[in-house]
């Protein structure tokens, strides 16, 4: 399918319709809902892919609308892990959080029906984000393997490693890798593997890569990956190892809201700086939108940032996109935060004479 | 002699998470609120007296984070939400904005001195002042000082004279960080050793095992040892008075062999010219889901007993 210069896509979360919330509450507190669940995830599904094509996206999905949310979803699927309660991520925001308990396994590929569905109502490209393994390993308590190698190991160092290791790589094989297969051979365009915890341990970076890349092996169709509020110049040596076509970053929340091209408004791109710099000839997903607060970036913001980014990164391999989900706006303030988006991109590229 | 206590936050548990998102919600009022927090700090500081542990730590169950508290002093505000270390677990970076002024008797209303049961020996957890530096953001690097220290040895001095037996400062960033400045960290515990105030230093996310000698420096009445970052054979011919050793992972929910646990303790006693041995929880129970938290304080005081405490 043919995309313009300066591609413009979500990037993963969209607010779920109250209706909806409510169900998936109702479900998860086990009230049996699930027939009322299923038909309210369709009727949101179509109602976000709509909505998403008419703020005029160029690469369209529907916004999570079939997962509780991005981690609970695929453990929920995973044979060997086993839910075991609340923990803190801020304040008192917490998540449910698995524990490793033998070796996992796929229990069903959790995405297939999702993408089938979407494809047939999308009629737009449609790119499918799924959550990598390191950040479902990271964001496990690991057990089973910090237990096998207790057994065979004394330094504490070592056995956290090595079982961090098994721990990613396995789920990157057992559960990833069949399910990127499965989905290559329906077609789906392109697949976004989301992994915020890639740069949590710098020192577990080659665990990242190295599962990274066993997820996506023999998979033929092409690969994104999204990582955000992360220290990037970890990541920086290790981008051109990783098989992947791009990188979706998070960058304004990071950027001032003064009108600008100079290094001093655009400080939130100054990795762009850094990687022209390096060898990396990939792709690069540009953050533009900053999903933590109800301020609408204008126009002409959102156009300076990328051209501010386009004397970095050549106008080909740019793709636009907010900084992360959008699920924590809501979602008629997220649809003008986008629409913004297109039109910037939209003037850019009549701007440098690239067709709309 | 070997002593058992728990550290730091301990978690929610779920009814308490669901009732505060209704309290902030404004669908239950201050009342109901108030009632069910009351009913989890009790069970808590029940629980530590019925397993027979050597202090009771106060739980500090509404704390959002280790800095909170100190961010409602003027001049210092609750900043940016950002990773704490390595996890997935976030605090608000405390913006020092000029030097701030510790308020006597400030803490008191953070910490639960009327549910600390009586007879028995109470502990609380503050911010060690070098994490509470290195995790700030601060005009400058004197403002930040100034102003940490007096937070930090104000909260102490209060809590000490209100009848804490001594204070737990969490230091992860001496443990974690591999450039620690070390004169900045003389800077700041040498006055809090002359002024006599009581502490034991809890160092985790890091091995320590190079670091012990400027530990020993710092920490008159003792510093603990995360065992799941250093392992307990480098600690052989360790001369101290009091040794904490970290030997529960409130990291992991797998739960550690008590067995195992008890010999590796004794062994290391053998070889150790230490007088006191204390066991704790090598970080903050808050990692852990709150039914998990409660098995790993049993087995905490499971390993106390056998140990002949």
């Amino acid at each position: 399918m043919k995309i313009p210069i300066l591609p413009t896509q979500e990037i993963g979360s969209y607010r779920k319709p109250d209706y909806l919330i409510n169900l998936w509450k109702r479900y998860m507190a086990g009230e049996g809902v699930e027939e009322e669940l299923n038909k309210a995830i369709e009727e949101a599904s179509i109602e976000t892919i709509k909505l998403l094509e008419d703020v005029g996206l160029d690469i369209v999905w529907d916004g999570e609308m079939h997962r509780w949310e991005m981690y609970y979803h695929p453990v929920t699927y995973i044979k060997g892990i086993q839910f075991v309660g609340q923990v803190r991520v801020f304040d008192n925001r917490y998540f449910i959080k698995g524990s490793v308990r033998n070796e996992p396994k796929l229990v069903k590929n959790y995405h297939l029906e999702e993408y089938l569905f979407i494809k047939e109502r999308a009629s737009k490209p449609v790119k499918l984000p799924i959550t990598g393994p390191y950040t479902i390993a990271d964001w496990s308590f690991n057990e089973y393997y910090i237990w096998r190698w207790k057994k065979q190991e004394k330094d504490p160092r070592k056995i956290r490693y090595n079982a961090k290791r098994d721990l990613t790589i396995a789920l990157a094989e057992n559960v990833i890798n069949p399910i990127l297969k499965e989905l290559s051979r329906h077609g789906v365009f392109r697949i976004q593997i989301d992994e915020p915890a890639a740069t949590t341990h710098p020192d577990e970076m080659e665990i990242f890569v190295e599962a990274f890349n066993k997820a996506v092996e023999g998979v033929d169709t092409t690969i994104t990956t999204h990582i955000c509020y992360s220290d990037y110049s970890i990541l920086l040596p290790y981008m051109n190892q990783m098989k992947t076509v791009q990188f979706a970053l998070e960058f304004a929340n990071r950027d001032t809201w003064e009108k600008g091209l100079d290094d001093d408004k655009r400080r939130g791109y100054h990795f762009l700086k850094e990687l022209s710099e390096y060898s990396y000839e990939g792709e690069i997903g540009l953050g533009v939108i900053d999903v933590h607060t109800n301020k609408v970036e204008p126009v002409e913001l959102i156009m300076d940032r990328i051209e501010y980014a386009l004397k970095y990164i050549p106008a080909e391999k740019l793709f636009i996109n907010p900084d992360c989900g959008l699920r924590t706006r809501s979602r008629d303030i997220a649809a003008e935060k986008l629409r913004n988006m297109v039109e910037a991109t939209k003037k850019i590229r009549e701007k440098y004479g690239f067709e709309n | 002699m070997y002593e058992g206590y728990i550290v730091g936050i301990f978690p929610r548990n779920d009814s308490l998470i669901d009732t505060w998102k209704k309290w902030e919600r404004g669908t239950v009022d201050d009342g109901v609120f108030r009632e069910v927090l009351d009913e989890a700090l009790d069970y808590v500081v029940r629980n530590q007296v019925v397993v027979g542990l050597s202090y009771v730590h106060d739980p500090q169950i509404d704390w959002h984070d280790m800095f909170r508290p100190f961010t409602e002093l003027e001049n210092v505000s609750a900043g940016p939400l950002t990773r704490f270390f390595e996890n997935n677990t976030f605090f608000r970076k405390p913006v020092i904005r000029d030097v701030v002024e510790y308020e006597k008797g400030f803490i008191n209303s953070y910490v639960h001195r009327d549910k600390m049961p009586k007879g028995r020996r109470w502990i609380v957890t503050l911010p060690g002042p070098y994490t509470f530096y290195r995790l700030s953001e601060y005009r400058d690097g004197d403002t930040g000082r100034k102003s940490i220290v007096n937070m930090v040895s104000g909260a102490m001095d209060d809590l000490l004279r209100e009848g804490y037996e001594f204070i737990v400062l969490a230091e992860p960033a001496l443990a974690y960080y591999s450039d620690v400045d070390w004169d900045i960290v003389s800077g700041f515990y040498k006055p809090l050793r002359e002024t006599g105030l009581k502490y034991r230093i809890h160092l985790y996310f890091g091995d320590v095992k190079d670091r012990i000698s400027r530990l020993m420096e710092i920490a008159p009445y003792g510093f603990s040892i995360d065992t799941s970052y250093t392992s307990l054979e480098e600690l052989e011919g360790l001369d101290l008075d009091t040794l904490v050793l970290g030997v529960v992972d409130a990291q992991n929910t797998l739960m550690e062999n008590v067995d195992d646990t008890v010999n590796k303790i004794r062994s290391l006693r053998e070889k150790l010219g230490c007088r006191n041995i204390a066991i704790t929880n090598n970080t903050d129970f808050d990692y852990l889901p709150y039914e998990v938290a409660e098995a790993k304080l049993m087995l905490l005081s499971e390993v106390l007993r056998r140990l002949g405490a």
